[in-house]
């Protein structure tokens, strides 16, 4: 053979060599071209699984409400689904309190269009909780995923017509992923396919427990949210009605201490006006009685306004009005009326002053409630001596004081003495005595509102003196 | 002798006034309501009016409104007095130029009269 013949099987066989290498290459690259393909649908799928359940979660962290929450889950699930032989989408709910798994959302496709079968499966999906057997119950404590093709065993006996409209719509499986939240059973997320449960794919699956997993912790995040706000609104019910109640009380107040001091000072204005001599001569003996009448009338009239000035006090509506007075007359005054309490218990009321002008420009009449509240108390709780009134003016203060011969008060008491409805020795000393211990808690609302204060000097057994201050203001 | 009119719609307390007014050298009248109460004040021309709030017909309110109207009336001193005396009664009863709000409940008869008298020419 010529050295040529070689050369050109040489080149032959190069040739041919290069045509299978390339042939074999070809496939090659296109068995890995075919691989990368399916890689990267894998990872679109994957993307597309990681989007939709993203999406859900954000459905679920941007609304609390769970009945709507519920709806728009079912809605995204199927619509994600549909094309993987999916058409139907439900959510069951366990309620407690009906001990029941309640089908609580639907979402179908078009394909399950047939009304009377959507009514079967809407009942044939709530059922108690007591039968343990069946396979959602089942799988709430196995935390274990149904899928079946029995689907009697799932939904119950299908009658003819079920049995006919269900072939129609081709349904042949269904999927059924137990809800649970931390340890908790929540509910069951069912879907209703259109193919056979070995053609359901890991893609599909992986999906599903996406959702199963966000759905639990929306229904928990849900019933969370539902017990919260049921407390605030049973809180904003039982505001709402305590203001109702707050309003009605004050205008009770109102109305009662109109109604009530309409004839108390009528009874107080008919016998001062006997008392003082203007309808005739009046006996001794009468005149202790109507003494008597017109002292105990005058507590009442105390107790109303002190009431009243609670409610005012509670409501925020406690003013002051400002004006100029007499101040030695209206202690005068006020001295005097107290004096004829005082001559019924026999005890003395002495007020002596060096004060003998001085207008003062403040509340009058509600010094004038301090003064006969202050009062009022030393001759309740003093049973014998009397009560000394004394009043100094020093710089711009003035300084009055009421000091009783009474039992005296303990520290310990003392500390309580101004707080509302406190009474020293309420169980047995107060009961003899009477009265609401609404007066000094007043006093103090009073005599600091006026910028001045008030306060006790007392020894268990020595008798009291309560001291206020006023700011004299010209 | 120096002229004092009550308007006031209880007899009771019209008639406590009177008397101890009465025996005091004053002369007095009364309306029983806030109608009467104007016409008692052209006719009787009094030196103060003492007025009560709550009255039917025309209430102390609105007494003062119409005597204030009057350029004859508008400087008779008014004391008004109440028993409710809360802190919008308060307010209306300055806001329409009374001389003094008193509340029942807190001052004798005298001590009414004395604030009366405060207002009557020397």
């Amino acid at each position: 053979m010529s050295p040529l013949l070689y050369g050109l099987i040489g080149i032959a066989l190069c040739a041919a060599a290069y045509v299978v290498a390339r042939s074999v290459s070809a496939r090659h690259y296109e068995n890995e071209l075919k691989k990368q393909e399916h890689r990267i649908t894998q990872l679109q799928q994957q993307a597309k699984t990681l989007g939709v359940v993203w999406s859900i979660e954000q459905l679920i962290v941007n609304t609390l409400n769970f009945s709507e929450v519920g709806e728009k889950i079912v809605n995204a699930t199927i619509l994600e689904l549909e094309n993987y032989g999916f058409a139907a989408s439900y959510l069951l709910q366990i309620d407690t309190t009906k001990n029941a798994l309640i089908s609580t959302a639907t979402a179908y496709t078009p394909s399950l269009h047939n009304p009377e079968l959507r009514t079967f499966f809407a009942h044939a999906t709530t059922m108690s909780l007591s039968q343990k057997d069946h396979p959602f119950i089942t799988s709430l404590s196995t935390k274990q995923m149904v899928i079946s093709e029995n689907l009697e065993q799932l939904f119950g006996q299908f009658d003819a017509a079920t049995a006919a409209a269900l072939q129609q719509t081709g349904i042949k499986s269904a999927i059924a992923f137990p809800l649970i939240s931390k340890t908790m059973p929540l509910g069951v997320l069912l879907f209703l396919l259109t193919k056979q449960s070995t053609e359901v794919s890991a893609y599909e699956l992986t999906m599903i427990s996406g959702f199963a997993n966000a759905v639990a912790i929306a229904l928990h995040n849900a019933t969370l949210y539902a017990k919260v706000s049921k407390t605030t609104q049973d809180l904003q019910i039982a505001n709402e009605h305590l203001k109702e109640l707050d309003r009605l009380k004050d205008e009770f107040v109102s109305l009662a201490s109109h109604e009530l001091r309409t004839p108390m000072t009528a009874i107080r204005g008919s016998l001062s006006t006997i008392l003082d001599g203007y309808a005739g001569d009046v006996s001794p003996q009468t005149r202790e009685f109507l003494t008597a009448a017109y002292n105990e009338n005058d507590r009442l009239i105390r107790l109303v306004n002190n009431l009243l000035n609670i409610s005012r006090i509670e409501a925020g509506r406690f003013k002051f009005e400002h004006n100029v007075f007499n101040y030695p007359k209206m202690m005068q005054e006020v001295v005097g009326n107290l004096q004829m309490a005082g001559k019924e218990k026999k005890l003395y009321v002495t007020y002596t002053s060096t004060i003998t002008t001085l207008q003062l420009v403040s509340d009058e009449d509600k010094i004038r409630e301090v003064l006969i509240n202050i009062i009022g108390n030393a001759i309740k709780f003093t049973h014998q001596g009397g009560i000394t009134i004394a009043d100094r003016i020093e710089g711009k203060l003035l300084y009055v004081s009421v000091t009783d011969t009474g039992s005296g008060i303990t520290k310990e008491d003392q500390d309580l003495l101004f707080k509302k409805f406190s009474q020293v020795g309420r169980d047995t000393y107060a009961k003899q005595t009477g009265g609401t211990g609404l007066g000094l808690y007043i006093s103090k609302q009073i005599i600091e509102g006026l910028g001045g204060s008030i306060w006790l000097e007392s020894q268990l057994g020595h008798g009291s003196t309560f001291h206020f201050t006023l700011p004299i203001t010209t | 002798m120096a002229k004092i009119l009550i308007v006031e719609d209880d007899p009771l307390i019209v008639k406590i006034y009177a008397t101890r007014l009465q025996a005091d050298g004053f002369e007095v009248q009364s309306g029983q309501d806030g109608l009467e109460g104007i016409a008692k004040i052209r006719e009787f021309m009094p030196d103060v009016v003492l007025l009560d709030v709550m009255m039917p017909k025309l209430d102390g309110f609105g007494f003062i409104t119409e005597v204030k109207k009057d350029p004859t009336l508008q400087a008779i001193p008014i004391v008004m007095y109440s028993n409710i005396g809360n802190e919008e009664e308060i307010q209306r009863a300055k806001s329409l130029g009374v001389a003094e709000f008193l509340v029942k409940a807190n001052l004798t008869p005298n001590q009414v009269i004395e604030k009366i008298k405060q207002y009557l020419p020397k």
